[in-house]
């Protein structure tokens, strides 16, 4: 089945904001997670809902379970599992205590579809890490979501809040008040022991991100404010691209990443 | 010398994230804290399946900082960390500019590797391998060693060793009239 990559909804997303509507619908697509996280923020920003773009592309996969869960409208604490997927709503400002399980849940089904154990570790840290720094740093009492899908040997997950975004979290440590943009101080996140908290011992929450996509032959996208960073671990040739799109609220991870590299050109 | 099983003390093979961090932490200072003073405490991760750097972070660098600042008179050793834990205290450590040793051990309490993680000149990388191999000396026993050759004064390698010592790396001991250094474990 063909996909709807993101650098579509990017497009679709600058239409959105001249306010037309319903120019997505293409039937038998089906849209990645990366582009199906962008689609659903673009709508909340647009005060949109699903309704707006037509209903013949939810073929299942990510795009799917966001529709079944409700978020960003419903704020509840929920998870939703396909076969080889699921999504979990992570409460705003609340503990959550459920998260473990459900990324045990990962690596159970990670390991199914036969990844080493080395690889399910890797992947399972950099998950919690990023779903964890939701709660701590949106700093909203909007809920967020994270999610993973297993597909040909590869696990895609997602991290996605409506929150303040990188550029105003940083911000409020003086050490980055002079951070102008948000593409400057998601290249600053990055680094190890940048962090909106001042006290040492904090800033390490990417960490296991970098490393679980640059071990395991893997691509992230990050996107905050105007700003989107894309780091492609997919080959030898390592790169880093950063761009601008239209402005979307909080912080959006979606990582690809398998124990060998992917058979055919990597794309989110 | 106390060993503190991870897993069993907390109750989980995976420790990650800032919040299971935050959780964690008053029990693992009051373990700290449990036990005699100047005592080794190996902390062994040996069922421990995952420990995010953000963790590490938010439990071990303070504990750590409590040790090297006076306010908490014990040794530390981190005893059978698989790769990926190794890896994460190593990021870690080099950024926050702290060091520790750690062991891997054939069997609990017998016998292993042991090597530096994190942040130290290699001179005194040198220096803490030397008392390492040795097991005990004083600064006039290094005289000897390959220190001497290296024409290093003593006022040079007694500071080293002592720096290694306000780490937590070494331990000090005054034996007649000099001061003797030896590792946190045996």
């Amino acid at each position: 089945m063909a996909e709807i990559t993101v650098k579509r909804i990017e497009a679709f997303h600058r239409v959105l904001l001249q306010g037309d509507a319903a120019q997505l619908t293409v039937p038998e697509q089906r849209l990645t997670m990366a582009a199906a996280i962008e689609l659903t923020c673009a709508l909340y920003q647009a005060g949109k809902d699903a309704s707006a773009i037509g209903t013949d592309i939810d073929q299942g996969g990510m795009w799917s379970l966001i529709c079944t869960s409700g978020w960003p409208w419903k704020e509840n604490e929920q998870e939703v599992e396909d076969a080889n997927c699921g999504l979990r709503i992570v409460p705003g400002n609340q503990d959550d205590v459920g998260l473990l399980s459900f990324v045990q849940r990962m690596q159970r089904t990670l390991k199914a579809s036969g990844g080493s154990s080395g690889f399910s570790r890797a992947v399972a840290g950099a998950f919690i890490e990023m779903a964890g720094n939701i709660r701590e740093h949106s700093m909203t009492s909007k809920s967020g979501i994270v999610g993973y899908e297993v597909l040909n040997d590869r696990i895609t997950c997602c991290f996605a809040d409506l929150g303040v975004g990188v550029l105003e979290s940083l911000r409020l440590n003086p050490k980055y008040q002079p951070l102008q943009t948000s593409a400057e101080a998601l290249d600053e996140a990055l680094k190890e022991g940048v962090s909106r908290f001042a006290e040492p011992g904090r800033g390490y929450g990417f960490s296991d991100l970098l490393r679980a996509i640059t071990e395991q032959w893997g691509m992230a996208r990050l996107r905050t404010g105007q700003a989107k960073l894309i780091l492609d671990r997919t080959t030898e040739h390592r790169t880093k691209t950063t761009g601008f799109c239209p402005s979307l609220p909080g912080l959006q991870i979606v990582f690809t990443c398998g124990a060998t590299p992917p058979s055919k050109n990597c794309s989110l | 010398m106390r060993r503190i099983n991870l897993k069993d003390a907390l109750g989980s093979e995976s420790l990650v994230g800032r919040s299971m961090a935050s959780e964690h932490f008053p029990k693992l200072v009051a373990l700290a804290f449990g036990g005699d003073k100047d005592e080794t405490i190996i902390w062994d991760f040996g069922d421990v399946d995952l420990a995010t750097a953000s963790y590490i972070g938010g439990t071990f660098v303070p504990l750590i900082r409590m040790v090297t600042s006076g306010k908490l008179a014990r040794y530390f050793v981190f005893a059978n960390l698989n790769e990926h834990c190794q890896d994460e205290f190593s990021l870690v450590f080099e950024a926050e500019k702290l060091a520790a040793l750690c062991l891997q051990e054939k069997e609990e309490g017998h016998g292993g590797d042991s090597k530096i993680i994190g942040h130290l000149d290699p001179a005194y990388r040198d220096t803490l391998a030397t008392v390492l191999a040795k097991g005990r000396v004083s600064a006039a026993m290094l005289e000897g060693g390959k220190e001497r050759q290296d024409k290093i004064k003593r006022t040079t390698r007694i500071k080293r060793l002592t720096t290694l010592v306000s780490q937590g790396l070494l331990r000090r001991m005054k034996v007649g009239r000099e001061y003797v250094y030896e590792a946190t474990y045996n």
